[in-house]
């Protein structure tokens, strides 16, 4: 497996476009647990032993004219970090610099959290705890949630695709604050990586972040690049299951994986086949089903990137169930024909390539792809990867790579 | 980046015009103020008439499904348009969609597309099918459903925007029919174009598009409001694993000026968030005494021409956490004036940014006209003479005894699927 290894000097990106400016800083996760991972996304970053109620969090914010702040567990395949991000106005937006007063802020949250008898407070601990509890109720109710998490249970290796708070959430109950606190207190002892993105003095940023953030934390950022979790399991025979359920529409979900994976090009083969599939550029299944013959208000394909996977599903009632699987199984056949192919290609090609041009016009998606080519997720864009690929390579990707493996269909009750 | 301009043209269309060259993108939508609470109109014969639950959803449908040239949104995609799509609320119906390239062909292809429809009882049937889909899907949606079930309390005239396969039966082309003329008018409309184009260019060709269109009556439908006082002070519903408590007010601001209401939004925004949130006193004292489990939340908006204001929270303790609410409202006035200035330092922070997003400002500016029909952008000199004195006096202006109560309460035993 491949290792991140880079210097953490903060990675600066000017961009004179936007009003606004991000910080974000990442810390790798080298412990993996669902159950520790939900409680510290809401409780990380909360307040500090200086900023120690909600109030003060606010004032001080409001004074450093910061936007907003945000901290979560975020993942680039099964590889985890604490993210940690502020948002405030540029100087030549607002008249005034302010990116010291937020990396101080930054700083004293960060490596200052607020302690109650040398754990986070148990309070909140619990508190948290009964209301992932209750997403996870109310998550089950919801029958476009559930269909789709009891289809990617099914299409799931190694447990990648699932997250065993919404398996078992009262995992959550064994779970302490210290538990949490130590949890936190390995993260951020090592090196976080840092970017800056927006109109900035480049300059003049670094030597603030380096001064006042890093303060002697400079140095190595390692962690696993385990951004790829291929699916390897293609089974002999093809696994349905059927599950009767209480909700009044019922859901039918198509399992593709990839034999062989070889890796990014078949990855990029994979986007471009469920673009051929349901995409603007190519609305083939949602013209089938809903169309053309009346079975469906919502359908569509999905597909994991990081895993290999591609899944076509619609929502239809009880008596439809046999015919849309028909109809799901022509789809594919339809989007095989080279000719189909030859005249959708070219209109993904471009899609991708106005995508990246619209990618820009936001300062989020502008960040996050310069992360991502930064963290070496991404050398470059779909765009670049597709620009060339022909309707031949599409075609042989589709006949012999890609392999129906399971069939996941949900019940419903109502028949009109 | 300019700033966003309101106009009207001869046919009495409201047009919102922002252009901003930092943009790759353009952003068009028009708006019909034809939405779920519209529950009469007056026809062609000067009859009241009933409109049927779930006609302005159809009626939405119908349109990009049966245009003259085919269907409008794969019309616009095929000329490179992107998230084409319609939406239809209580209020109003939008037709919306991006793009980059084609902008003059696919605002062309966009409105005359909109306002050429082709009117029959089997494009209506055939539309119907997808609705029936929709609204089986929609009865397992647990968040549509609790949102529904808080409205049905608060308006006499609230209906599901879907309708009801019974309701959309009895529909028929010609009604369709009448309602699409009435309605889909240009003094009925507002039409928004955002992004990066030659402004001159677009106007005139917006101009000539309406220039050869016609319209058999062409006035503003006013939506009748609902009967100012609550349907039911109090309902229930099962769905959490926590209890949760739900109080919403319903304020009538028929009396205030356009002007007004617009500025009183502002002044509740801050309200809520000074009195009802996580930095509030109410919120540190129900945590202390365990009365909640996680933060108390609020929020305030328009809706069917009433300001809403929801505040809500985990607890098992109702009476105690409704008598902190009704406390914090009859006791208004010892806010402190440094979390005001606090707020509004926030606000203003938020705005002077917003251009960053088309879509957040655009969208924000919209609002403005939609809600409070208020044709201006927010600014920053509007923003700083909001103060506190003016404040507290429209807040305590204010009649909260118009409120119902909406308990979701815990289950048991999760349902079997689980």
């Amino acid at each position: 497996m491949k290792r991140f290894n880079k210097n953490n000097d903060s990675v600066i990106f000017v961009n004179k476009n936007f009003k606004r400016c991000i910080l974000y800083i990442i810390f790798p996760i080298e412990e993996v647990d669902d159950f520790k991972l939900s409680i510290l996304e809401k409780m990380a970053f909360d307040k500090s032993m200086n900023y120690d109620t909600d109030k003060k969090i606010r004032k001080v914010n409001i004074n450093n004219y910061c936007h907003s702040y945000h901290g979560k567990v975020t993942s680039v395949g099964d590889s985890y970090f604490l993210e940690i991000a502020i948002c405030f106005p540029s100087y030549n937006s607002l008249g005034k610099d302010v990116l010291a007063d937020n990396l101080k802020f930054i700083k004293d949250i960060i490596y200052n959290p607020y302690l109650e008898d040398g754990c986070f407070p148990k309070r909140d601990i619990e508190d948290i705890k009964k209301i992932i509890k209750n997403k996870v109720v109310r998550n089950f109710k919801d029958v476009l949630w559930y269909y789709e998490y009891k289809n990617d249970k099914l299409l799931d290796e190694r447990g990648y695709l699932s997250n065993e708070v919404l398996d078992n959430p009262s995992g959550l109950d064994k779970i302490t604050s210290k538990d949490i606190y130590d949890l936190y207190k390995k993260i951020i002892s090592g090196n976080p990586l840092i970017f800056l993105c927006g109109d900035v003095d480049e300059n003049k940023a670094r030597k603030e972040i380096d001064d006042i953030l890093l303060d002697g934390r400079k140095g190595m950022v390692s962690f696993e690049e385990k951004y790829f979790n291929y699916a390897k399991n293609i089974p002999s025979k093809i696994e349905k299951v059927i599950e009767e359920c209480q909700y009044k529409s019922s859901g039918v979900f198509y399992n593709y994986k990839i034999k062989d994976i070889k890796g990014i090009y078949d990855m990029v083969l994979l986007r471009t086949v469920k673009c051929l599939i349901s995409s603007s550029s190519s609305e083939i299944l949602f013209d089938t089903l809903r169309k053309d013959n009346d079975l469906v208000y919502r359908c569509g394909a999905y597909s994991y990137l990081t895993f290999g996977s591609l899944t076509l599903w619609a929502f239809t009632s009880k008596k439809n169930i046999e015919v849309t699987e028909k109809l799901f199984l022509e789809v594919m056949e339809k989007i095989s024909d080279i000719k189909f192919i030859s005249e959708k290609l070219p209109l993904i090609k471009e899609r991708a390539f106005l995508n990246d041009e619209i990618l820009k016009e936001d300062i989020w998606d502008t960040l996050m792809e310069m992360i991502d080519k930064y963290i070496e997720y991404k050398e470059k864009s779909y765009y670049d990867y597709i620009k060339d690929i022909t309707a031949l390579e599409v075609k042989n990707f589709i006949d012999k790579k890609l392999i129906l493996v399971s069939k996941y269909i949900g019940v419903g009750e109502e028949d009109e | 980046m300019n700033d966003s301009k309101f106009l009207t043209l001869d046919n009495g269309l409201t047009l919102l015009i922002y252009t901003d060259e930092t943009k790759v993108t353009s952003h068009i939508e028009l708006v019909t103020f034809l939405g779920g609470f519209d529950r009469e109109f007056i026809s062609s014969k000067g009859t009241t008439c009933k409109i049927i639950d779930g006609t302005a959803h159809l009626l939405e449908h119908y349109v990009c499904e049966n245009t003259k040239e085919g269907n409008l949104l794969d019309n616009l995609e095929r000329n490179k348009a992107f998230g084409a799509n319609a939406l239809t609320n209580s209020e109003r119906t939008s037709y919306y969609f991006d793009t980059v390239i084609n902008l003059e062909k696919c605002i062309k292809i966009f409105l005359e597309g909109i306002y050429n429809v082709d009117f029959s009882q089997k494009g209506l049937e055939k539309t119907k099918y997808s609705i029936y889909s929709e609204i089986r899907d929609a009865k397992n949606d647990f968040r549509r459903n609790l949102s529904s079930k808080k409205l049905h309390l608060l308006f006499d005239n609230y209906c599901d925007v879907l309708g009801t396969c019974k309701s959309l039966k009895k529909i028929k082309y010609k009604y369709l029919k009448e309602l699409y003329e009435k309605y889909y008018v240009p003094k009925n409309q507002f039409l928004v174009v955002a992004g990066n184009f030659d402004e001159e260019k677009i106007l005139k060709l917006i101009k000539d598009i309406y220039s050869k269109l016609e319209f058999k009556n062409n006035e503003r439908n006013n939506m009748k409001l609902s009967n100012k006082n609550v349907v039911r002070k109090s309902g229930s519903m099962k769905g959490n694993s926590l209890n949760e408590v739900l109080i919403t007010y319903k304020i009538d601001v028929s009396k205030l000026s356009d002007f007004d209401k617009y500025k009183l939004d502002w002044y509740l925004g801050i309200f809520c968030e000074n009195n009802f949130s996580r930095f509030s006193k109410i919120n540190e004292r129900l945590r202390n005494k365990n009365i909640i489990n996680g933060d108390i939340t609020s929020e305030n908006y328009i809706f069917g021409g009433y300001e809403i204001i929801e505040i809500s929270a985990y607890t098992d303790n109702k009476k105690e956490f409704l008598d902190n609410v009704f406390k914090v409202i009859s006791e208004f006035g010892d806010e402190e004036k440094e979390d005001f200035e606090l707020c509004k330092k926030a606000i203003i922070l938020r705005v002077t940014v917003r251009k960053d997003n088309l879509s957040s400002y655009v969208s924000a500016i919209m609002q403005n006209y939609t809600d409070f029909n208020y044709p201006y952008d927010d600014t920053i000199e509007f923003l700083n003479s909001l103060n506190y004195d003016d404040y507290k006096k429209m807040i305590r202006d204010i009649d909260f005894t118009n409120y119902s109560v909406l308990n979701v309460k815990s289950e048991d035993k999760q349902q079997k699927n689980a």
